[in-house]
Formats: structure tokens, sequence, C-alpha cells
């Protein structure tokens, strides 16, 4: 017990410590980007991601610094990192909008059914921890309304219970599936960003394999499957091919 | 006196004629070429006999590239005078021959075979001169041939034939229109017709130029006595040239390429010729004639008073303006023309910028030019036509279109303006469907650059593991339920208990009951009727009186029912109770089955004691 307490509070010593610093190097990459000085804001910004902190912003500011450096590949994939934290942001997606304007290779998106592009984008509206915080207070909702339905004496007391139950269970369940799907998709199916100028992608996991397309530095494709150090890709158009797994970067 | 001589001359040719048949058949071999030429001018070598030869000898142009040749060609003449036949005949031989070098060369004589004899014609001397043989080379050929023709009666003046160049303004402004005239002076000299075989205007940088005039129509001629001689005047070229600049601009001089031929008369010795006025004989000249130059002193134009939109034009115009309609739907086509017309560079007339309705689609405007250069000066117009198409509903204007030049005749800037137009657009079908798309691409594309990076809020905190599926994720999902069960239990636990205080007390009022019916059970089974209805109604009463702590002495069946109410006992209960008594005294004298009404007397009793037990 007390050494559990000895580590909490060094933990938070240490934290605490880094938080000044990190803060400084954020105030100082800003700067540094407002002087048009992108380097040096790269150079902040990662700093602070290697001090293990994660946030929207920082990876935003961080990819719009190498978009400005012209390392468009970069940008894009730190603006999908900062995508998967804000999912919902307009300037994030904005910018990733713009940044794909600008990189070689332009792939017309699979058309999907209406119903399946709308349940993918209300999946897409929250992080996983966003639904998995959703789930538990909707289920404890739940429960509290059970009881209340076991307690209540009267009459539109439990017709309100009983709606409230079922309204909380719907909306506990589809956050579970919700949390579960961008789970999945984050853990099963990762996107990643292609990081090479010039990949070919292959028919078969090696070298020898049949060249099948080519793509260019900037892409993002979904990562499908993995054998040794090559990585099986799924472009946005449905096509698939084998590449090292050293020209992606996942996100 | 010459009269005399004259006579005396004609008397001694005939006299002559006789002798001198054998010195008439002599035979004559002319060769002629200029005199001087350019390194490599094509020019002509010819040699003319008055005998047929029978070959050529030799040849030598040493110097010379031969071009092309010889090409033959022969002319005979008979006359017959008086029964007297004379026969002339002439071979020439022509060769196109080119200079190699600079220098003083002679070609020697050509060698023929004449009738067995070999005849050889003149040598000539050419002075080959770097670059174009110039105007001198025809000339020289007229000397070379003075002195076998040195009794030509009348020689060619090679000044008898000139270019002059006149210009209407040499003071112009800039942008004026000026015309410049060549003419061409052909003196009498010239008496055997000529042509102009080529025109050369040179291009001239700082001018505008336009030729004027019909191109087929034959050259106006005239005729002018210039120190009385009395020269034909050919137009050869009227052209009108609009100034560019100010200052001084020299119009380079117009190059003319002009053949004529002169008709000499010779005068011979022989009677007959000189009786019929000599022979005759056509010599050709090719002369490259040059006109003078012609300096235009150029003003520019005024600085006072220049308008803004000044176009830089001069002369004299007028502008006009047509709207097709005024009133039509969104999408539909209306034509704006704008026309300019006057006398000036109307090439120059540039479109002019009129600031459509935003929500106008206008295309470039068609240009028509029609300029009229047939005449004495440069007139004609230049339309503009734009295509108007409204995409918006609404009421617009179309703003007037203006023009600025400067005025020739009043020497000031003049500004035209056309007229401006109302238009009234109604929607039409299918309006705004195109522009509302276009515009959406629009809003698009206007963004050019990435957003700025965000300098508020919390921009970053120590990484976390993922909630989901984290020991606190489960312990937030099953915390409630577990809750929620153990609640349950204690509210079942809760329940039961007091299910069971109204057990207990059902119990209690069974057992109050039972106790005090002990003995109605035992007179029951005892099928002692009387003293069971006695029992059972004393049980009651006695029930009654402890119940509700009323003795026993106030209870009667006229109290009961007021006693009871004064207990705030319920009125079902107190009907019952008499109910109770009076079936207990009526079965009490009641014939018939006995036991079956006792039983049912002692349940009754049971059921109402234990009833009041349990309120």
């Amino acid at each position: 017990m007390k050494r559990l307490f000895a580590i909490i509070i060094l933990l938070s010593i240490s934290y605490l410590t880094f938080a000044s610093v990190d803060d400084s190097l954020m105030r100082q990459g800003n700067a540094a980007y407002q002087n048009g000085d992108y380097d040096l804001a790269i150079d902040c910004y990662q700093e602070i991601i290697d001090h293990g902190n994660e946030g929207a912003i920082l990876y935003y500011n961080l990819g719009n610094a190498y978009f400005k450096a012209k390392q468009t590949a970069e940008a894009l994939l730190w603006y999908e990192r900062a995508l998967r934290l804000d999912p919902s942001n307009e300037d994030i997606k904005h910018n990733i909008t713009y940044a794909n304007l600008q990189i070689t290779d332009k792939i017309e998106v699979l058309p999907e059914l209406f119903i399946v592009r709308w349940w993918n984008a209300l999946s897409k509206s929250m992080t996983v921890t966003g639904w998995a915080v959703m789930a538990v207070v909707f289920g404890a909702l739940f429960a509290l309304s059970i009881a209340l339905i076991l307690v209540s004496r009267r009459r539109w007391l439990s017709v309100t219970a009983v709606a409230l139950a079922f309204i909380s269970l719907l909306i506990a369940i589809f956050s579970l599936i919700f949390a579960s799907k961008e789970a999945k998709r984050y853990v099963n199916q990762p996107e990643a960003i292609v990081m090479q100028s010039v990949v070919n992608a292959k028919g078969t996991p090696n070298e020898s394999g049949t060249s099948l397309f080519v793509i260019h530095e900037g892409l993002k494709v979904a990562v499908t499957d993995r054998v040794g150090t090559w990585v099986e890709i799924k472009l946005p158009n449905g096509e698939k091919g084998w590449v090292e797994a050293s020209s992606l970067e996942v996100i | 006196m010459n009269k005399y001589i004259t006579a005396l001359k004609i008397f001694l040719t005939v006299l002559f004629t006789v002798f001198c048949v054998s010195a008439w058949t002599q035979v004559s071999c002319t060769a002629k070429a200029p005199s001087e030429v350019g390194v490599g001018q094509a020019f002509r070598y010819q040699v003319t006999l008055n005998e047929k030869p029978s070959k050529i000898v030799s040849t030598s142009f040493g110097n010379f590239d031969v071009l092309n040749g010889p090409s033959q060609g022969s002319s005979s003449s008979i006359s017959i005078v008086n029964g007297q036949m004379t026969q002339s005949s002439s071979h020439t031989f022509t060769y196109t021959l080119a200079a190699k070098k600079e220098g003083q060369f002679t070609i020697p004589g050509m060698v023929f075979l004449v009738n067995g004899n070999q005849v050889k014609s003149n040598s000539l001397t050419i002075n080959v001169v770097e670059g174009g043989g110039g105007g001198g080379a025809a000339a020289g050929a007229g000397r070379g041939q003075s002195q076998q023709r040195a009794q030509a009666s009348q020689g060619f003046d090679k000044r008898d034939v000139y270019v002059k160049a006149y210009c209407s303004n040499s003071n112009p402004y800039v942008g004026e229109q000026v015309i410049i005239t060549h003419k061409l002076y052909v003196g009498p000299s010239v008496n055997g017709g000529f042509q102009v075989t080529s025109v050369n205007a040179p291009t001239q940088s700082g001018l505008w130029s336009y030729t004027l005039g019909n191109p087929d129509a034959e050259a106006p001629r005239t005729t002018e006595v210039i120190d009385g001689k009395r020269f034909t005047v050919f137009e050869v070229r009227r052209t009108a040239v609009f100034p560019q600049k100010s200052g001084k601009i020299t119009v380079t001089p117009f190059e003319i390429g002009f053949v004529c031929r002169v008709i000499y008369t010779q005068q011979s010795n022989d009677p007959f010729d000189m009786f019929f006025g000599g022979r005759q004989y056509a010599q050709d000249y090719e002369l490259d004639l040059k006109s003078n130059s012609v300096v235009l002193n150029c003003k520019s134009l005024p600085e006072a008073n220049q308008p803004e939109d000044f176009s830089g034009l001069s002369g004299n115009f007028t502008m006009s303006s047509n709207l097709s309609r005024n009133e039509l739907k969104t999408n539909d086509a209306a034509n704006l023309t704008i026309t300019v017309s006057g006398t000036g560079n109307l090439q120059h007339v540039e479109a002019p910028a009129i600031e459509f309705p935003a929500d106008f689609d206008v295309t470039d405007p068609k240009i028509t030019d029609n300029i009229n250069t047939r005449g004495n000066t440069v007139t004609g117009s230049r339309t503009f036509e734009y295509i108007i198409i409204p995409r918006e509903p609404g009421e617009f204007t179309i703003p007037a279109a203006s023009f600025s030049y400067f005025d020739l005749k009043s020497h000031s800037y003049k500004t035209l303006t056309s007229d401006s137009y109302k238009m009234k657009v109604e929607k039409g079908k299918g309006g705004g469907v195109t522009t509302s798309s276009s515009n959406q691409k629009d809003i698009k594309f206007l963004s050019k650059d990435i957003r700025f990076i965000k300098t508020n809020g919390n921009a970053f905190h120590p990484k976390r593991g993922e909630f989901f599926g984290s020991p606190w994720f489960y312990v937030g999902m099953i915390l409630p339920f577990l809750l929620l069960i153990i609640f349950v239990i204690i509210w079942r636990k809760t329940m039961e208990t007091k299910q069971n205080v109204v057990l207990l007390k059902d119990k209690r009022a069974n057992k109050v009951a039972k106790k005090r019916l002990k003995r109605a059970g035992q007179l029951l089974k005892a099928g002692q009727k009387e003293e069971f209805y006695v029992e059972i109604s004393q049980v009651l009463w006695g029930y009654m009186s402890d119940k509700f702590h009323i003795p026993l002495s106030q209870l009667s069946m006229d109290t009961v029912e007021e006693k009871l109410k004064e207990k705030k006992v319920e009125e079902d209960s107190v009907k019952e109770f008499l109910e109770t008594l009076n079936q207990c005294e009526f079965a009490r004298f009641a014939p018939g089955d006995s036991s079956q009404m006792m039983n049912d007397m002692y349940q009754r009793a049971h059921d109402f004691m234990t009833k009041i037990e349990r309120r």
C-alpha cells in the first residue's frame, strides 16, 4: 500500500513537471508556426508527443506544420490521427480535404448504399471512448429505471420509468455496437498513409509478385492483412494489393 | 538647204544601191549586256545577227555563271518597194548570266559560223559591283549601243522616268491619317510603251498603313508638262498611313521595277529607208526606280484634357449601340451591338469596357470590321457584338459604353457615349439551375489554403489507454446491474417481512376465533343443537365486547349498532355481526338438516372473527 502511494506521488510529480515543459513547447511551436518556421514548429510538436502526450489540437497543428513544410503525406497522417481523437472537427476535415487535393492519386471512392453511409457516418461521429462512455452512462440509466419500475407505486411514474428504461437500453446497445465497431476498425483493419513517393503494389506478398498498380505518397489505404514484412492494402476504390509495411505509416 | 541635202542623200542612196548590194549582205554580229551589274544579279546577254548562223563556234563566259541559254529567236522581214525586194532578218541568242565576283570583266565576243565564215561579235566590258546593279544597268545598255547607233534619232533619257512620292500632310498628329501617293512620271523619250513589273513597298516601323484604291482597276493616268516636256503621270499606289509615334518618321521609298521600250529610227544611208523615215528598231530598258523618301514630322497629342479612357486614336468617329431586346427570361440570350464608325485607324479600336451586372453571362465580343480602303481615305466601321445571357430574374441596367478619341477637326478630345439600357428579366423555365451548381463549385474552389492552427483550448494530455475494453469500462458496465440486483434482493427481503406481519395477524385471528369457538366445536360434534347456538351467540357477544372494549352489560340487540359506531367500527362489520346473530337465532328454531346448518354457522362465526382480527 505504501509502495502504491509512492508511485502515485512520483507519477503526479513527473506529470506536473512535464506538463509545464510541454506547455511552453506548445507555445513555442505555435509561435514558430506563426513566424513561418515550420521545421521548428514540427520539432516542438513532435517533442511533446515524444513525452507521451496526445491531443487532437496538437496533432492538427503538427499536421498543419508538415503541410506548410510541403510534407503532405506526414501532414495527412497527423490530420487523420487528430480526426481519430476528434471525429467531428470541421477544421480537421477541411484540411484533410484540401491536403488530399495536393496528392498525386485521386481515387474514386466506391459508392455505398445511403443507409450504410449514414450508419458509418454515425459510427464515426464519436471516438471509441466516447461511445464506451455513452454505453456506460446509459447502461446505468437503464438499471436505475428498472429499479424505479420495481419501487414505483404510482402509475405515471412507472410508465415514465418503462419508457426511460426502453430508450436507455436502446442507446446503450447501439453505443456498444458502435464502440466495438470503431475499435475493430482501428485494430482489425487499421488505416495507413502511404509515405513513400512511389509504391508498387504486388499481387503476392513478395518482391517477385506481379505489379498490380502504382500508388503515391499521401494516399490513405486500409490494411487488411499482414504476412511478414508485407501488408495487404485496400484502396478506397476496392482494389487490393501487397506492399512492404515500411512504405506505410499506420494512423 | 536641208531639203537639198536630203534629196541629194536619197539620190546618192539610189545611185549606190546597185553597187553596194554586196556591202548590204555583210554579216553583222552585235552583243549587248548591261555595263554594270551586281554580284549574283541575273542579267541578259544577247547577241544579234542578221544572218542565220549554222553553228556556235565558241563562247566564253569565264567569270560569269550561265543561268539559262542560249535561247534562240529569229525574225525576218521582207519589203518590196517598187519591185525591189529587200529582205532583212535577225537572229538572237540570249543567255542569262550572273557574275561570280566583283570586278571589271570582259566577255569576249561569241564566234559563229555563218555561210562558212567565222563571225565574231563585239566584246563587252562589264563592271561587277557589290549587291544589286541598280538603275545604271539599263542606262549602260543604252551607252553600249551608242557606238553602233550613233545615228539614233532620239536618245533615251533616263531622267524621263522617275517616281515621286507626295504626302497629304507632312505635319500630322499621332494617329492622324496621312495619304501618301506614289506617282510614276514617264517622259516623252519613252515612245514604245512601258510596264511596271513590280512594286515593292518596304515594311515601315512607326507607321500603320493601308493600301487604298481598287487593286484591279487601271491606274489613273494624267498628263503634266514639266520643263516644257510632256509627261504621262500614273498613280502607282495610294497608301493611308497612321503614325504611331511622335517625332520624325521617314517613309521608306518605294522600289518599282520598270520596263520600257524605246523605238529608234536609224538614219541609214539607205535611200529607201531614208525615204520611208529610216529603219526603226526597238530597244528595251529595264529600270529599278526608287521614289524619294517622305519625311513626316509627327506631332504628339496634347496632354491637357486627355480623358482617362483615351483610346489613342485620332480621327473623326461616331458611335451607336443597339440592344436586341430588353424584356426576356432567364437563360435567354440578347445581343448588344456597339458600332464605332468614321475615319481613322478603326482596326485599333478596342472593345469598350462595359461593366455588365454580375449575374450576366457575357461572351467576349465578336468583332466585325467593315473598312473601306477603296476611296481616298480609310473609312468604315467596327462592330462589337456581345451575347448577354441573364441567369437571375430582376431588373438590370446595362451601363453605357464610352469611347474617347482625338478629334482632328476641332483639335480636341471627344468622348462618345452609347445608350445605357434597362433590362427586365423574368424567371424562365429551369432558371438558375446551371448557375447555382457552378456557383457552388466556385465556393468550393475558393478555399485555397489549409485552416490555421489552433492556439487555444486543451491541446494535449498524457496518453491514456483505451477506455473501451479496459477493466474500468467493464466495471462501469456491470456495476449498475450489480447494484440493481442487490437492490432487488434487499427490496424482496423487506417485502417478505411486511408480508409476514399479515400472516401473523391471520394466524392470531385464527387462533382467537378457534379458541373462542372451542366449546362450540365440541357441541357441534356432540350434535347438541340448542347448546351450540347459545354458545355461538355468547361467543359472538363476548368477542365484540372484548375486541372493542365495551362492557357486556351495555351490549344488547338494540344498542349494539350505536355502540359499535361510537367505537368507529365499519358499518360492514356491524352489519355482518348483526346478520350473523340473526342467522344464529333463526337457525336455532329452524327445522330440517340441523348438522349442515350448524357447520355453516360455525364457519360463519369463525370467518367473521378472523376478518375483524385481521384488520
